[in-house]
């Protein structure tokens, strides 16, 4: 499992359509937007790789200037066997 | 994963970014706090004989969290590092979740792999391996059969485990790893009083005005314990605290009178401070007149070591305990030898650092408080040092009152409670009985209800000796249970690893964890670990703590007592015992576990008395409550056996009170045994008596110094010592597991004398190899830090599993304790 | 067992963020990254033992890679495009991997320009940063818990992070043991800040400006001048009795 949380920065004019386009990516959620067009936004993984491709992908939006990374959490599926579910 | 702990991961990447950002998340930050669950439960800490109490915090079937139990009156909240990560020692990722036999193509096989096979095929081997060894018309009884044990085990374990080999196998093969830890105390207390365990608690750690710290490094391995010393010495006016070992440790920071001896030499300090108390006519002869007897010990007893080696061949009286009554004259004659000069000389210790010493205890105003752990009991001469200091405290009265107190101190959690209190030595029986003593045999066998002859009388093999008989092929079918003895024990080059691996041989190991011992093994058992069993610990201040099951254990593991009770039904009493003896019983037919556990007495609570809330894994699989049942049975032996002065409280009590100090009697916990007023087994008007033996009075036993098995010479010409540090529980099975604690201390290094690195052309952090007669193992050089070593002297921890000490160590035991010194052989560093 | 890593390919990551920033138009901006890199002072980054202050550091090193070359712990780092030091300079992350202090600052010996200093000789007179204790709320011996990691790890121990024992208010009957760094002996070698339990280190170490307070010339602490004099600065001055009514036993 891996869920980071980042701040995206966009171009302002852009900040609703790349808004849009991560809405439909599976996996990010947007969490909050500011005025001047920064975006809250976790990212959440079964995996490092799939993590990775998902942050290279927002990196790769139209409209998006900057992708920070703030915070990962990364945990090998390995322990996941042991939690009753 | 449980989708809340993903949400409340995500929730604190949403919150680290937008705190980035300097956004704020309206309500989100609530639904990480709001309403977290969590059931907490009273516990004991894990690790050391302190004996913190903790609670445990379990949520979704896990324990999330833990917490210093604010009310707890040995910790008051606090833990030491490895309390505070308890709630991470059962969630290592290699748990063993299922039985593993060594197998090729379906069958076991020595050298095979490790294979996954259900709990019956585990039995079922055992039991054929089992009955092989086992003659059941041995007069010996089964010698072949045997079982090593721990001051980790719970309460019942130990009861349980001793039982099942004494009382069912007849086999007095079993011995708990506690025999390198506290056997030497052991034999002390039981020379000088008669009966096992300190007569003061940890409340002396207030009352006392000087402290005298004799190899015991309190600073790291008693962490919480140090806090109170430290904060007594901090406000309590004209506190002074000794320091006594043979490098300079964490104590030393607090030490008033920091003192680094030669090896060995404490027998020298001793007999010089009790020659000096006599000199100076400071005894308390009111009291030495009431309640001591004086005597002298054996001499040139030799170290333990295989009767074929040349020490023991020279030695004149090798293994012999016995001590002869001797006057106070004579008594004051033979230490008259120990003058501050020759013990000045010996220890290589300022005379005025040893006067100022033995002035303290000389003091008939300054109550004081002496303290060891392996320091004294890992001594070729264990059993004689412990005594020495019990001299002292003897000679000048201050003993067995609040202040006034020699405190053996515990390195396990539960080497007291269970290890020494249920009789899992190999020459104990439950509540201080023994087997050579008939009348203890026929009270055991009484409360057992099984018939006269079946505990054979002559004790077995202790641990060191275990491992040379698996390496001589006279041990054949052994288990192991919570503890990591291959890694633990001395010399695995010459006797642990041959023994195991020796093809005549069938070795069960149970453990959570693959550890060195269990991937020695042939076949491991997975093992349920502290709160996934209803257990209970005993610490060093006599504190019975018990706790109930919080979670259940992974996989197919189960606890060590199910392992046994379960076992037991694989065997028929005439599988074990002689006809004769059957005839004799009623028990023809009948299975072990009838005998031993369905006898109408471990059976006798119903699970309706189980606390609703909570799992009971054996109990449920049993059909009764049967940690109360063992408990209930065993405290029989405290009020109907022959001895008295070790009596608790019923089973149900201990759930509701934060532990209990015994003998407990009439409601009251017992804070100091042996006076009147606190014991309830002194009467009025006897003010002092030492009731573990029959005349009431302690023994002072002389014993000179002799010297160590090994010293460093020419070829091996520096001494290596070995022990533990703060971060780690003893071989790492634990501690290395959680990734913090990991990091804090990842690998053993050699801490060594700068000059001593320089003189041999080695910087701080090269890697050497350290070399004894026995071995060698590859480390890098530490010559900062927290220990500071004299010239001559290395100090190396045993606690990674890559880097093996006791390949390093020689076999050489108190030859009265058979614990082993671990503190003393000839060792040599060359760059690697 | 969770583990807190972050295993994601930091330079592709990284390579992809200067991507999409090209990508936008604006090639212009990644030059002018560049330049504000090699005059931006480090925040956080250690430097190797015997570098001199920061803009000294920077002229006289040449980012030859030598001292990131022979450091036997892979402690040294090279930064890279993006890092928040100078690109090619050598630096370290205390929390990552900390300085070992090696008797033979080998770091020191391949330096070929005397960026860092080779009069260095003695490890622990290298000033790499200063270790400091950031947060009481979080650290544990604040609270009474027998942690105390990060001073046996010092290789320094009761010289550069001391235990100052205090009385436990709350339990009454144990001391605390206050972790205490000294400035006069620490090297900044984050053993300390590695060692720490916590999930976020309440110890760390910070580049020395950063790190220290100054006082004022103005103003002197008495005892302490007192005690550097061995005596009164205005030695000679005298006291009157007081005048107290007399005992009579």
């Amino acid at each position: 499992m891996s869920i980071s949380g980042l701040v995206i920065h966009t171009l302002p004019d852009k900040t609703h359509a790349v808004r849009d386009a991560i809405a439909v990516m599976a996996g990010v959620e947007v969490h909050a937007t500011t005025e001047d067009g920064r975006l809250v936004v976790t990212v959440d993984q079964p995996d490092a790789k799939k993590a990775t491709d998902a942050l290279v992908a927002l990196n790769g939006l139209d409209g998006v200037l900057n992708a920070a990374l703030v915070y990962n959490f990364f945990e090998q599926d390995a322990g996941e066997k042991e939690d009753p579910q | 994963m449980s989708v809340t702990r993903r949400d409340f991961i995500k929730t604190n990447a949403a919150l680290a970014a937008a705190t980035a950002a300097g956004v704020t998340l309206p309500g989100i930050d609530k639904a990480a706090e709001a309403d977290d669950g969590i059931r907490w439960d009273k516990g004991v800490c894990r690790f050391c004989g302190t004996g913190c109490g903790v609670m445990v915090g379990v949520k979704d079937g896990r324990v999330v969290a833990t917490q210093g139990d604010p009310d707890a009156p040995v910790n008051k909240g606090l833990n030491c590092i490895k309390g505070y990560f308890l709630s991470k020692i059962m969630y290592g990722k290699d748990r063993v979740t299922t039985p593993l036999l060594r197998m090729t193509d379906g069958k076991f096989d020595k050298n095979g792999e490790f294979t996954p096979i259900t709990w019956d095929q585990a039995f079922d081997i055992m039991a054929e391996k089992w009955k092989a060894a086992i003659d059941p018309e041995d007069p010996k009884g089964a010698t072949r059969v045997g079982m090593f044990g721990s001051g980790q085990w719970t309460i019942w374990e130990g009861y349980a485990a001793a039982k099942f080999m004494k009382a069912g196998l007849r086999s007095n093969n079993i011995d708990p790893n506690a025999r390198h830890c506290m056997a030497s105390a052991v034999g002390a207390f039981m020379r000088a009083f008669g009966i096992d365990e300190p007569m003061g608690c940890y409340d002396d750690l207030e009352h006392a005005d000087a402290f005298v710290l004799w190899g015991a490094n309190m600073a790291e391995m008693h962490p919480i314990l140090w806090s109170r010393l430290t904060d007594t010495r901090l406000t309590k006016p004209g506190c002074e605290v000794h320091v006594l070992s043979t490098f300079e440790n964490r104590n030393f920071e607090l030490a008033d009178n920091p003192i680094v001896f030669e090896p060995q030499s404490d027998l020298a300090i001793l007999n010089f401070i009790a020659n000096y108390i006599i000199q100076t006519k400071a005894y308390d002869e009111d009291f030495i007149t009431k309640h001591v007897n004086f005597n002298k010990a054996t001499t040139d007893i030799g170290y333990g070591l295989r009767p074929d080696h040349p020490l023991e061949k020279k030695a004149k009286n090798p293994g012999k305990g016995k001590f002869h009554k001797i006057g106070f004259d004579e008594y004051a004659k033979l230490v008259s030898e120990y003058t501050l000069e020759k013990a000045s000389k010996m220890s290589g210790v300022e005379p005025e650092k040893l006067l100022r010493l033995a002035k303290v205890y000389a003091d008939p105003n300054k109550k004081v408080a002496s303290y060891w752990t392996m320091g004294f009991n890992q001594h070729v001469r264990g059993v004689w040092v412990n005594g020495l200091l019990y001299n002292v405290h003897l000679l000048m009265g201050k003993i067995a009152e609040p202040g006034n107190s020699p405190f053996s101190l515990t390195g396990q959690p539960s080497a007291c409670g269970t290890a020494r209190e249920v009789g899992t030595f190999a020459h104990r029986l439950p509540a201080d009985l023994v087997v050579k003593v008939k009348a203890h045999r026929a009270a055991a066998e009484k409360i057992w209800n099984i018939p006269p002859g079946v505990i054979p009388p002559k004790p077995g093999y202790h641990a060191v000796l275990q491992h040379r008989m698996l390496k001589d092929g006279k041990l054949n079918a052994y288990w192991v249970q919570c503890t990591n003895n291959m890694q633990a024990a001395p010399n695995m080059n010459e006797e642990g690893y041959p023994g195991y691996r020796n093809p005549a041989n069938f070795i069960v190991v149970s453990d959570p964890y693959p550890t060195g011992t269990a991937v020695s093994a042939d076949l491991i058992l997975p093992t349920a670990m502290w709160m996934e069993k209803e257990g209970a610990y005993g610490n060093a201040e006599r504190r019975t703590q018990f706790w109930r099951q919080q979670v259940d254990p992974p996989g197919e593991a189960k606890s060590d007592f199910w392992q046994v009770i379960e076992f037991s039904k694989r065997f028929k009493v005439e599988d074990v015992w002689p006809a004769d003896v059957i005839a004799k019983s009623g028990h023809a037919g009948k299975t072990l576990y009838e005998v031993l556990f369905a006898n109408g007495q471990v059976d006798k609570y119903p699970l309706t008395e189980l606390q609703e809330g909570f799992n009971n894994t054996e109990s449920k699989d049993l059909g009764f409550y049967v940690q109360k049942g063992l408990y209930e049975e065993y405290r029989r032996f405290q009020y109907e056996g022959p001895k008295k002065g070790h009596e608790m409280a019923e089973f149900e009590v201990y759930h509701q009170t934060r532990g209990l100090r015994w003998p407990v009697m009439g409601g009251k916990e017992t804070l100091w045994r042996y006076r009147e007023g606190y014991d309830p087994h002194v009467k009025a008007g006897q003010g002092v008596r030492f009731y573990g033996k029959k005349d009431g009075r302690a023994n002072i036993i002389f014993a000179p110094y002799e010297p160590p098995a090994e010293s460093p010479d020419a070829e091996y010409d520096l001494w290596l010592s070995t022990g533990r540090i703060l971060e780690h529980w003893h071989s790492g099975s634990m501690t290395m597991r959680v990734p913090e604690l990991y990091r804090a201390f990842p690998h053993a290094v050699l801490y060594m004398n700068p000059l001593d690195a320089k003189e041999r052309g080695l910087r701080r952090g090269q890697a050497v190899k350290v070399q004894t007669r026995r071995g060698e193992v590859e480390t890098r050089i530490e010559t900062r830090g927290r220990n500071k070593l004299p010239r001559g002297m290395v100090f190396f921890p045993w606690f990674d599993v890559n880097q093996l000490v006791n390949k390093l160590t020689l076999d050489a035991t108190d030859p009265l304790s058979k614990e082993t010194d671990f503190k003393k052989c000839a060792c040599r560093v060359v760059a690697a | 067992m969770s583990d807190r890593s972050q295993p994601m390919d930091r330079r592709r990551f990284l390579a992809d963020t200067a991507r999409a920033a090209c990508g936008v138009g604006v090639f212009g901006l990644a030059l002018g990254l560049m330049a504000g890199q090699a005059r931006s002072r480090p925040a956080q980054a250690l430097r190797p033992p015997g570098a001199g202050p920061e803009d000294d550091f920077l002229g006289a090193c040449v980012r030859c890679g030598l001292c990131v070359r022979d450091c036997p712990y892979d402690t040294l780092k090279l930064a890279a495009l993006g890092d928040d030091v100078a690109v090619g300079t050598p630096y370290f992350v205390a929390r990552e991997v900390p300085c070992e202090m090696c008797e033979d600052i080998p770091c020191v010996v391949a330096c070929p320009t005397g960026a860092l200093d080779p009069d260095l000789e003695d490890i622990d007179d290298s000033r790499m940063g200063l270790a400091v204790l950031v947060d009481e709320e979080t650290c544990l011996n604040f609270q009474g818990l027998r942690c105390d990691v990060c001073y046996r790890v010092c290789p320094l121990i009761d010289k550069a992070i001391t235990l100052e024992s205090e009385h436990n208010v709350r339990t009454g009957v144990h001391a605390m043991f206050i972790p205490t760094v000294h400035s006069d002996a620490c090297t900044g070698c984050g053993k300390c800040e590695r060692g720490c339990v916590l999930e976020e280190a309440a110890i760390r170490v910070f580049p020395r400006h950063l790190a220290k307070g100054r006082q004022g010339d103005h103003y002197r602490l008495g005892w302490q001048e007192k005690a550097k004099r061995g005596e009164s600065l205005v030695p000679g001055l005298v006291d009157l009795p007081d005048r107290l009514p007399e005992f009579k036993p």
